[in-house]
């Protein structure tokens, strides 16, 4: 038997069908993930397909899909929010739930890590958190809107050129993401948690990790990913998360499974 | 299970004969560790052989031993104290050096962990240090003797009930343990830190991890061991412990491991393509044996490898040298080498003069071929006439039919 992959679909938070990939190991799986990608990334970074794929050698079904209105997902950008990222993961939960099984995993990249963080209480089944890279409160992101953010104000919303490509973003996303209890969420985390972050990133520096790490209690672990840049270009990066991260998760996510 | 294991013995720290077990991986270990056991304990207390033995499944060759006085080993107990646990700890590693191989990681338990974090900068091969339910500073080990400190300070020495079992403690091992620079040694590691420890640990408890770890630099990382006792009694804690510490010092102190290639080998003559799952355009192409890479470059694809017209000319490349230094051995010609130079473009049909309606002659490739060796005109003209007999070459030229079915997935 070899893995396989399927395509599926379901409704995201504004109505709009959401376009996933679900990663399957060869065999019956141990317990089924989900992925949350970084800010304007979609489900087929780099990071996120090679986390994903390398889970399943480990017996782990991953679930990674293309937040409202990027990649291969119906819906208007710039009518998405952190909410909006927040409900997409609870329906892609849901469509595990009634389709497959529901997540004992989630992990987030970057913002989707903050994002994880935040939809995890709304999950009940959910046994463990891990983010990559992710920022201690979602606000953050808007460091790099800096240069727009006074063109957002005035006119209501500006294009934004992110990582080579351009997003439309409206005044109503940076209302939004001021109104987020992330301490809070973090602090009453009803899950093990595990922070994987880079000592030397430079978009999302390494000290939010540790105020992530200081408002979570235990059981909480941290490994630092020396090296590595922030998207987990090198695949030896993003293969060292997921080998760690597959291991970490076999006690505290699929214990009982196993 | 480890593959096989070998007792040894080596010269410690008082000169005493230390009795040590090494756990060796089957086939050639990526790297090796050294253990240090717990305060009282031995080699074979559960967490040190449970460990020491999961590690070899992961290709890491350890070498745990009885510290002087302890177990198996020669010396007085009474008279070692945490200065001679690092110095029979240096000793260990110098053994394996001579022996073996030098430790890049150092594991230790409890006391065994503070003595790594000291010992790690006389070790100079050392890359990672992982600690397991280690105190923060050495000194902490005095909580365990308890009301016996007073008899210690009034006798010299007393008999100590550690965990069922009697030792004599001397003053010489307080006077000792008071004077480790230990927060100091932790900043100036100079290697990747894993500390692990339970939250739940009521021997040393959580807390010294947490001051472990802030003394420490980067890299350095903490592992929650949720539930687990002190001495990690649960088989289930052992192997999880050990299972992150092999992952984890496989980035930071071991040799790569290759990537296991599960997929077998096509049949001969058969090319298989498939995505190599980064999500860009990156191509695996197995060959028999063989394995290559095909992308786009940037920013269409990720520049990993040649893209499918580089693959196109490259095989026309290299059947027209492999044909003209046949031809040439055959006439017994002297070609000392030959090297072709290709370039496709694709012309539009207004621009391209050459080109009669069909679209395919829109393709256009130049084929610039060098002789060198001691040939004549005729001959340098009659390779170049063979150049174009070359296989591929026909292939190109030919009317190609492709024929194409689904192969629908099992």
């Amino acid at each position: 038997m070899r893995a396989r992959s399927d395509k599926v679909t379901f409704p995201g938070s504004h109505g709009a069908s959401l376009a996933g990939r679900l990663e399957l190991p060869p065999s019956t799986p141990r317990g089924y993930a989900l992925f949350a990608h970084c800010f304007t990334c979609n489900k087929d970074v780099a990071a996120a397909a090679r986390v994903c794929r390398a889970l399943t050698d480990y017996g782990i079904a991953v679930l990674r899909f293309d937040f409202t209105g990027l990649g291969n997902s119906d819906g208007d950008f710039s009518h998405t929010n952190f909410s909006s990222n927040i409900d997409d993961l609870t329906n892609a939960a849901d469509y595990m739930r009634e389709h497959y099984e529901a997540p004992a995993l989630l992990i987030g990249h970057s913002l989707g890590g903050a994002a994880v963080l935040a939809v995890a209480h709304s999950i009940p089944e959910v046994e463990a958190v891990a983010t990559i890279g992710a920022p201690a409160d979602p606000e953050h992101i808007v460091h790099l809107l800096q240069d727009s953010l006074e063109e957002i104000e005035t006119k209501g919303e500006a294009d934004v050129d992110l990582e080579g490509r351009t997003f439309r973003i409206r005044r109503q996303f940076l209302n939004d993401i001021d109104a987020h209890p992330q301490q809070e969420r973090i602090r009453t985390l009803n899950a093990a948690l595990l922070v994987m972050h880079s000592p030397i990133d430079t978009t999302v520096g390494i000290d939010n990790a540790r105020l992530i790490y200081e408002q979570a209690v235990h059981p909480k672990s941290f490994i630092a990913l020396n090296g590595a840049d922030h998207l987990l270009t090198d695949r030896e990066d993003s293969s060292f998360a997921a080998r760690m991260l597959a291991t970490w998760a076999d006690r505290y996510a699929f214990e009982s499974i196993s | 299970m480890s593959a096989h294991s070998e007792k040894l013995t080596f010269p410690g720290s008082h000169g005493a004969s230390l009795a040590g077990r090494l756990e060796l991986p089957e086939g050639t270990p990526r790297g090796y560790a050294l253990f240090a056991h717990c305060f009282t304990c031995g080699m074979n207390v559960a967490a040190a052989a449970r460990i020491s033995r999961a590690l070899t499944d992961f290709g890491i060759a350890v070498l745990r031993f009885d510290f002087t006085g302890l177990g198996k080993s020669g010396g007085d107990f009474s008279h070692t104290n945490f200065s001679s646990n690092i110095d029979d700890l240096e000793a260990a590693a110098d053994f394996l050096r001579d022996n073996y191989e030098a430790p890049s990681l150092l594991i230790g338990h409890s006391l065994g962990g503070a003595a790594v974090l000291s010992v790690a900068h006389r070790i100079a091969e050392v890359k990672a240090v992982a600690t397991i339910a280690a105190p923060a500073d050495p000194e902490h080990v005095t909580h365990l003797l308890k009301g016996s400190r007073e008899e210690i300070k009034a006798k010299g020495e007393a008999d100590v009930d550690l965990a069922g079992r009697t030792f004599r403690i001397r003053q010489q091992f307080l006077d000792d343990i008071d004077e480790h620079p230990q927060a100091e040694r932790i900043a100036n590691l100079g290697a990747a830190l894993m500390v692990m420890h339970s939250p739940v640990d009521n021997i040393v408890g959580a807390d010294n991890a947490r001051r472990i770890y802030d003394a420490a630099r980067h890299p350095k990382s903490f592992v929650a061991i949720d539930g687990a006792d002190h001495l990690l009694t649960n088989a289930g804690d052992s192997d999880f412990v050990a299972h992150m510490l092999a992952t984890w010092a496989s980035r930071y102190a071991l040799d790569p491991v290759p990537e296991p290639d599960t997929v077998p080998d096509p049949a001969e003559g058969l090319v298989v393509v498939s995505e190599d799952g980064s999500g860009s355009f990156a191509q695996d192409v197995r060959v028999g044996k063989h394995r290559l890479i095909a992308d786009e470059p940037e920013p269409t694809g990720t520049d990993t490898g040649p893209s499918p017209y580089d693959y196109l000319l490259a095989a026309l490349g290299s059947c027209t040298s492999m044909t003209v230094r046949m031809y040439a051995e055959r006439k017994k010609w002297d070609l000392d080498k030959v090297t072709v130079t290709l370039r496709h473009s694709r012309k539009h049909a207004q621009d391209c003069a050459d080109c009669d309606t069909s679209a395919t002659h829109m393709d256009h490739i130049e084929r610039v071929i060098r002789f060198d060796g001691d040939l004549d005109d005729d001959q340098r003209q009659r390779l170049l006439e063979i150049a174009d007999k070359c296989p591929v070459h026909r292939t190109l030229h030919s009317d190609i039919a492709i024929d194409t079915v689904v192969d629908t997935p099992q």
